[in-house]
């Protein structure tokens, strides 16, 4: 017990030092996953450790470490899904059958997200904003975006309709909410159910057309490679 | 510039500061008295603090002195506005940081930022390196920040303002707190029920004397070492818990609040029971910017832009909510409202205010709560409107009082019958649907179950399970939020640690779909409309629903 006190500060004394963000890059996250489940009363605690060890490189060899990273700042993956026929709501309060939303014969990209997040989601939701200006009119026009709340209690239709004022969100992106135990299956369907919303990691996902894979982006990819990413595999 | 620990801040509590900072600090200290004695005309107060404030739009809101958002990078290439992505999303409305999933956002408040730091090791930040840190993401110690850091647009003198306002941001020991102890206190009334008081004070009183039991020793540990973390003085505190009794006019009760607030600080307010109302008890908090924690109330309210309060949900406003939706979907045109205490007369009004906007006639029947109940003019009132729904904003016992009621639409509350897995009085057992913001009568409630087992283990009587599962969790919630506020007792700093204990969600007795994040006043945003069918609750067609 004593000794456990004692490492308490030194791990907050080193976070002080910082003086910005620390974002544990995608190809890291794999293994830490693992043990953040069922560790719901003790989010980021993990994560703490592991940046400790980032810590440990402070320094040159740090940065070119991180330099040489900045173009692995994500993981691509090929998945098959096969998401639940549930009927959940839109930002303007409409039913909206995700069946059918996914059964259009147009390019999809999805993320999950909530409005009180505070630290990826408002980067995300301005990624997919940012990677939809990079695409040309026509491409916008097919390409159905889709940003899915995992906090559906709170985020009801008005408050996803003012998160996508915030961000300026065109006609073509649709933020939904529903029952929660709706919205959970939806999660586990695409793997990426965390058990706590505040496990939540930054995901995202692009589908040419009904019955095509999934790409599945795992980590923070920038708007350009984002949109590249949608260029490259969805309207090729 | 240097910027040190704001005056009038006591040294002592952040002597584990300064035993790793060493002369860096002190050095700091002595330039801070030397300054603070300069700082005397008001014209350099008002010119301070308009830059405070100008920093303080800029860190809360994103907002420059012109009222649009700053512009800045993030993730390498992505425009975003200050308004879509504020600095107190991460670094918190304390600004003592934040862990989310696996990202670590560290403190920035002025005494951390502006003083040198040992591990990692970096000096301290001034203006220009804010300045360059802010705008280039690279530390003075030529470190380069995550991607997650925005690279911000900002004037010379936005900087000065941000730095201008994180210097006002403080980290420890807020009123109420001192080195060795941490006062709280819970609210109730002298009027309604003593045996409900009682109950509620039984389960408070003894969690804070076995908080504080556990912590007996720990005021003489520290120090006795001789590594410098040996000398850090300790996080625990010794919890004192004072007991604030309202009495005479709600009206006065803020005055009350405020007088036993400024005979005796707390950090908090923790749990209590205003079964009437918790209005004056909610300004109260804002207005003195004290965490109100879960106090038990029939209907709680929240103006907007409060933050400062949590309650469990929105009690029988939520009710009147979720008949209202009823109400209107099954297009019902006449709703006769009998009720006779204040939090029921708010229910009845909010029912109306919910129904505005379609062409349902609503009646009421006030009555005073030591009377009999109006049971002619009721009947007087369905003749006169055949197809009447009915809400009774009664109690058990007044609902046992009623003669048979002709077979309309009925509604009742649940806050105010109590426990759902009694039986309904038999005038209202065949047809009705109850208004339910909790959880499924008969479902398994393991976080209630704790409770039990802890009661029973020092023989505490459960004779009011709601309220004396509230004081429960709101204990056990303030407990653990302070365990990781570590040694930074600031107020802001326990909201924004609220925001995201997710995880405390499971300990939550009683209610359903419990979710806490940033700026949610309300743990349990819906409820059931229970339907009871010839006295039994027919659950499996209660559907959970978010008015």
């Amino acid at each position: 017990m004593q000794f456990a006190k004692f490492l308490i500060p030194a791990v907050t004394v080193s976070a002080l030092g910082l003086g910005g963000f620390t974002f544990i890059h995608a190809e890291d996250s794999h293994g830490m996953t693992e043990n953040h489940e069922g560790h719901e009363g003790h989010e980021g605690h993990q994560g703490h450790e592991d940046h400790e060890g980032h810590q440990g490189h402070e320094g040159h060899d740090h940065s070119m470490h991180l330099q040489a990273m900045q173009n692995h700042t994500y993981n691509l993956s090929s998945q098959d899904y096969s998401p639940p026929d549930v009927t959940l709501l839109n930002q303007a309060g409409e039913e909206q059958s995700l069946h059918e939303l996914l059964s259009q014969d147009r390019p999809v990209a999805l993320n999950f997200i909530f409005t009180t997040c505070t630290t990826i989601c408002p980067v995300m939701t301005s990624t997919f904003a940012a990677m939809q200006r990079e695409l040309d009119e026509s491409e916008l026009e097919r390409l159905q975006v889709i940003s899915v709340s995992i906090d559906p209690d709170y985020d009801r239709p008005e408050v996803l309709h003012t998160y996508s004022q915030r961000f300026h969100a065109g006609n073509n992106w649709v933020f939904l909410t529903g029952n929660s135990l709706d919205v959970n299956n939806v999660m586990r369907a695409f793997g990426v159910y965390e058990g706590s919303k505040m496990n939540h990691k930054p995901v995202s996902l692009l589908r040419k057309a009904p019955g095509e894979h999934w790409l599945r982006v795992d980590g923070l990819a920038s708007g350009k490679s984002l949109a590249e990413l949608v260029e490259k595999n969805l309207f090729n | 510039m240097i910027f040190c620990i704001p005056a009038g801040h006591s040294l002592n509590g952040f002597r584990w500061l300064l035993v790793l900072m060493l002369t860096a600090l002190a050095a700091c200290g002595e330039n801070q008295s030397g300054s603070a004695g300069k700082v005397g005309t008001a014209e350099t107060a008002s010119g301070n603090d308009a830059l405070v404030a100008l920093g303080r739009s800029l860190y809360r809101d994103g907002l420059r002195a012109n009222g649009e958002p700053f512009t800045a990078i993030v993730a390498d290439d992505v425009e975003m506005l200050g308004s879509q992505y504020t600095c107190d999303g991460c670094h918190g409305i304390s600004g003592m940081g934040s862990k989310e999933a696996n990202i670590i956002t560290p403190i920035i408040a002025g005494p951390v930022l502006f003083a040198p730091a040992v591990q990692p090791q970096r000096p301290a930040y001034d203006v220009n390196s804010l300045a360059t840190v802010l705008r280039s993401g690279v530390t003075p110690t030529g470190r380069t920040l995550g991607r997650l850091m925005p690279r911000f647009r900002l004037s010379d003198d936005e900087v000065a303002a941000l730095a201008a306002y994180l210097g006002t941001l403080p980290i420890g020991n807020a009123a109420g707190v001192d080195d060795s102890t941490i006062r709280f206190a819970t609210v109730v009334t002298d009027s309604g029920s003593a045996q409900q008081r009682d109950a509620l004070l039984a389960i408070l009183n003894r969690f804070t004397e076995e908080k504080t039991r556990q912590t007996r020793l720990e005021s003489e540990r520290w120090d006795r070492g001789t590594t410098p973390e040996s000398q850090l003085p300790t996080v625990y505190r010794e919890w004192k818990l004072d007991v604030w009794t309202l009495t005479g006019p709600v009206e006065t009760w803020g005055e009350q609040l405020q007088h036993h607030y400024e005979q005796k600080p707390v950090f908090a307010i923790l749990g209590g029971l205003l079964p009437e109302t918790s209005a004056p008890l909610g300004r109260f908090c804002e207005q003195n910017a004290i965490p109100c924690l879960l106090t038990s109330t029939n209907y709680p309210v929240a103006r907007d832009g409060d933050m400062y309060s949590l309650y469990f949900s929105r009690g029988m406003g939520l009710e009147a909510d979720l008949i209202a939706a009823d109400i209107e979907s099954r297009q019902l045109n006449n709703v006769v409202q009998v009720y006779c205490e204040p939090s029921a007369e708010r229910a009845a009004k909010q029912l109306d205010e919910s129904l505005a906007n379609s062409n349902v006639v609503s009646r009421h029947l006030a009555f005073d709560c030591d009377s009999s109940l109006p049971k002619d003019a009721l009947q007087d009132s369905l003749q006169q409107s055949p197809t009447s729904a009915i809400v009774l904003w009664l109690n058990r016992d007044q609902l046992a009082d009623m003669d048979a009621l002709p077979d309309r639409p009925l509604y009742l509350s649940s806050t105010l019958i109590g426990d759902m897995n009694q039986p309904l009085p038999e005038a209202v057992s065949k047809s009705a649907l109850v208004a339910h913001p909790y959880r499924l009568p008969g479902s398994a409630d393991p976080a209630y179950r704790r409770l039990e087992i802890w009661a029973k283990t020092r023989k505490i009587e459960i004779s009011y399970p709601r309220i004396q599962g509230e004081a429960f969790f709101s204990a056990m919630f303030m407990s653990d939020m302070v365990k990781h506020m570590d040694r930074f007792f600031v107020r802001e700093y326990l909201l924004d640690l609220i925001g995201h204990a997710q995880g405390m969600a499971l300990f939550v007795p009683d209610y359903d779909h419990v979710t806490l994040g940033r700026d949610q006043i309300f743990l349990s945003k819906g409820g059931y409309l229970l339907p009871i069918v010839n006295g039994k609750i027919d659950t499996a067609s209660a559907q959970w629903a978010i008015p």
